[in-house]
């Protein structure tokens, strides 16, 4: 009996076994790299559903994303969680009428830490 | 045997075809009025002068037209013909004109009318004296060829249209009757043979002239700027038959002048909604209009509900009044009103169906203006609706029908055109504007909303929380991203006495809140609204938007949201 019940406790302890996890860092696309310390860089000046957009922290922590319309009316606001330095995100776009807006990234202190102009399309 | 089956497959072709395969054709072509070169002829009136071309078509390439005469008849109570005839053939031709007087060809029967060569060559056909019809023989001969395009034009004739009177038949009123054709470049002259001289595609005028009216007509309906002009079109009909559907521009104008063109018929205008795709009249326009500041503006105006004092003191606008007099006894704004617009309100549509033709309303601009609240009371006699009928003043140089438009339930007159000062104040107490992508609203202040939203494992989270403890009434529409969110629910932290209503569509969320009980809604207040996102959203920015908002203080007055 003991020589089933061996192999089934150390299957039953590998099965039970916290998977090791390794952070793979990916390569950033060549448009949304920054080179600085710190920054903001959408995909380009227009940006239509699920582009992607590279926000760059030094200090990594809570966030805001503020979209604003063109007569400044914040319409949406987002909190992410940041980490230092790149952080590569997606802007979803389907619950937004096209048109220009802007970006803003603030700090829980509701100090703009970075923004842009973008077109929606 | 081959020829004879193709001849046989062809032959109904050849009995359908008028025109020659060789030959001539001769045609007459409309060239519009004097005044106006592209009036089609379906819009000649009397008194108009017409200008018709003797067109020759010459399908025979081993022949050259340097001869034709053409004969062409007219009717005199319907034509009269004007002005000298200008001969496009060329410059060295000879030309002639005869004409007679009250003669009339009759067709020779034994062949094709429009056989023209025929009908003059063989016998059976005769000029015969009769009233009321002239013969006009145009003749040209040349050294070189005529025409110089498809159809060259031979001459143009000009004629002053008539009123023959409305017994009249204007059948074939101008007509070919007869044609020669020849080629005379050659050592002997070539006659076009008969059979191959048709008239063809156009033998006769058959048109019965409109009435002489020169009135320039329009129509322009003035809305209020959250209304798009061009989301509207005007039906016209002729003795209840429609006659056209023209789109407003974007000053909400059209002219109507080549629909309305007889002064003993009867004419309707009648407005209706012209969006598609993406715009849509209850989403765009009446949920925006009929919103629960509407409700508690008239919730302050009547006795029952929240009953906030100073019934019959509150709404001083007739036209506002209208657009809450949505019950019997009408002409009175009664609680059992201000019950059924917050019934809709709270999401059980009380249109049902046909939103537009139930609830979008016009008036003539001048009793628009005028309407009071007096006139309410009193019952006046509004024509609010949205056919109308036109009736021009022919004698004018032009007639301009200007409308006015609301919206059922439109208390606060946010989307309904304004009225001049003079009559009465369309808003209580405007003082602040606020302007959005998708509307304009003015208010008498101001209240802070914070929104924010977060991504919580596998939920997508939105909230907002009313900054002012002077409200008796908010509403949001929120529109989320639907290709990735389900929404799952709304959570209510208004305090208990409140009624809060929420109703979600495929993409878009309306939900608020109205106090009854004659006290704001608690400060802070907070609305939470749960979606379960895809597993592939990694992101919350972008998955929602607010497409619109709405708020009253404890007067009833609108209240602009600020969001930060």
């Amino acid at each position: 009996m003991k020589k089933y019940l061996y192999p089934f406790m150390a299957l039953a302890f590998v099965g039970c076994m916290r998977d090791i996890k390794e952070d793979i860092q990916y390569p950033i696309e060549q448009s949304l790299t920054i080179n600085e310390a710190t920054g903001l860089k959408f995909e380009g000046p227009s940006i239509n559903d699920a582009s992607q957009f590279n926000f760059k922290v030094e200090t990594g922590g809570t966030y805001y994303i503020v979209v604003k319309d063109h007569l400044k009316n914040v319409i949406s606001k987002s909190e992410i969680k940041t980490n230092i330095g790149d952080n590569v995100l997606r802007f979803y776009t389907n619950a937004i009428p096209d048109g220009d807006y802007f970006i803003e990234f603030k700090d829980p202190q509701d100090n703009v830490i970075e923004s842009n102009k973008i077109t929606i399309q | 045997m081959i020829k004879k089956f193709i001849f046989i497959l062809l032959f109904p072709l050849f009995l359908y075809s008028q025109s020659s395969t060789d030959g001539a054709d001769v045609s007459l072509e409309f060239l519009g009025t004097t005044l106006d070169a592209s009036k089609p002829l379906s819009k000649v009136q009397v008194n108009d002068t017409i200008v018709i071309s003797i067109d020759i078509n010459n399908l025979d390439d081993q022949h050259s037209i340097t001869y034709a005469h053409i004969d062409v008849e007219y009717n005199t109570s319907a034509f009269a013909r004007v002005g000298n005839p200008t001969w496009k053939t060329p410059s060295a031709a000879q030309t002639s004109l005869f004409s007679w007087n009250n003669i009339r060809w009759t067709r020779n029967s034994n062949y094709d009318k429009n056989d023209l060569w025929a009908q003059w060559n063989k016998s059976g056909g005769s000029y015969t004296n009769t009233n009321g019809w002239n013969v006009d023989h145009w003749q040209a001969i040349s050294t070189t060829e005529f025409g110089d395009d498809t159809y060259g034009h031979l001459v143009e004739l000009k004629f002053k249209v008539k009123d023959a009177g409305a017994a009249h038949n204007y059948t074939e009123n101008i007509y070919i009757t007869m044609g020669r054709i020849a080629d005379n470049s050659g050592n002997s002259e070539y006659v076009y043979p008969e059979g191959e001289v048709r008239a063809h595609p156009t033998q006769a005028i058959s048109h019965t002239p409109l009435e002489d009216l020169d009135s320039n007509l329009s129509i322009n309906v003035d809305t209020n700027s959250n209304v798009d002009p061009t989301k509207l079109k005007v039906i016209i009909k002729e003795d209840g038959t429609q006659v056209a559907s023209l789109p407003l521009d974007s000053n909400g104008d059209v002219s109507i002048t080549d629909y309305v063109i007889s002064s003993t018929k009867t004419y309707t205008a009648e407005l209706q909604y012209n969006g598609s795709g993406e715009d849509n009249y209850v989403t765009d326009w009446l949920d925006n209009a009929f919103t629960v500041s509407d409700v508690a503006y008239l919730l302050t105006e009547t006795e029952g509900g929240a009953g906030h004092g100073n019934p019959g003191a509150v709404i001083t606008n007739g036209i506002s009044a209208l657009h809450g007099d949505l019950t019997d006894p009408t002409r009175q704004l009664t609680p059992q009103d201000a019950y059924k617009m917050l019934v809709h309100v709270l999401g059980d549509d009380i249109f049902s169906d046909d939103h537009f033709t139930k609830s979008f309303r016009a008036a003539r601009k001048a009793d628009f203006d005028e309407f009071t609240m007096t006139h309410f009371v009193n019952d006046s006699i509004f024509n609010y609706a949205l056919i109308d009928t036109i009736v021009p003043n022919w004698t004018a140089n032009s007639n301009k029908f200007e409308y006015k438009t609301g919206i059922l339930g439109d208390v606060n007159l946010n989307y309904s055109s304004a009225q001049p000062e003079s009559t009465e104040s369309p808003s209580p107490n405007p003082t602040v504007t606020r302007s959005t992508s998708t509307e304009n609203k003015t208010g008498v202040g101001t209240a802070k909303v914070a929104v924010t939203s977060k991504i919580e494992e596998d939920k997508f989270i939105v909230e907002l929380t009313l900054g002012s403890e002077e409200l008796i009434a908010s509403q949001f529409k929120l529109v989320f991203d639907q290709t990735r969110l389900t929404f799952d629910e709304v959570n209510f932290d208004t305090g208990n006495n409140t009624t809060n209503f929420a109703y979600a569509g495929d993409k878009l969320i309306n939900f608020g809140s109205i106090n009854q009980q004659k006290a704001a809604i608690k400060k802070d207040s907070k609305y939470i609204l749960t979606f379960t996102k895809g597993a592939s959203v990694n992101s919350p920015a972008g998955l929602f938007s607010i497409r619109n908002f709405d708020a009253a203080n404890l007067k009833g007055e609108l209240i602009i949201l600020d969001f930060e």
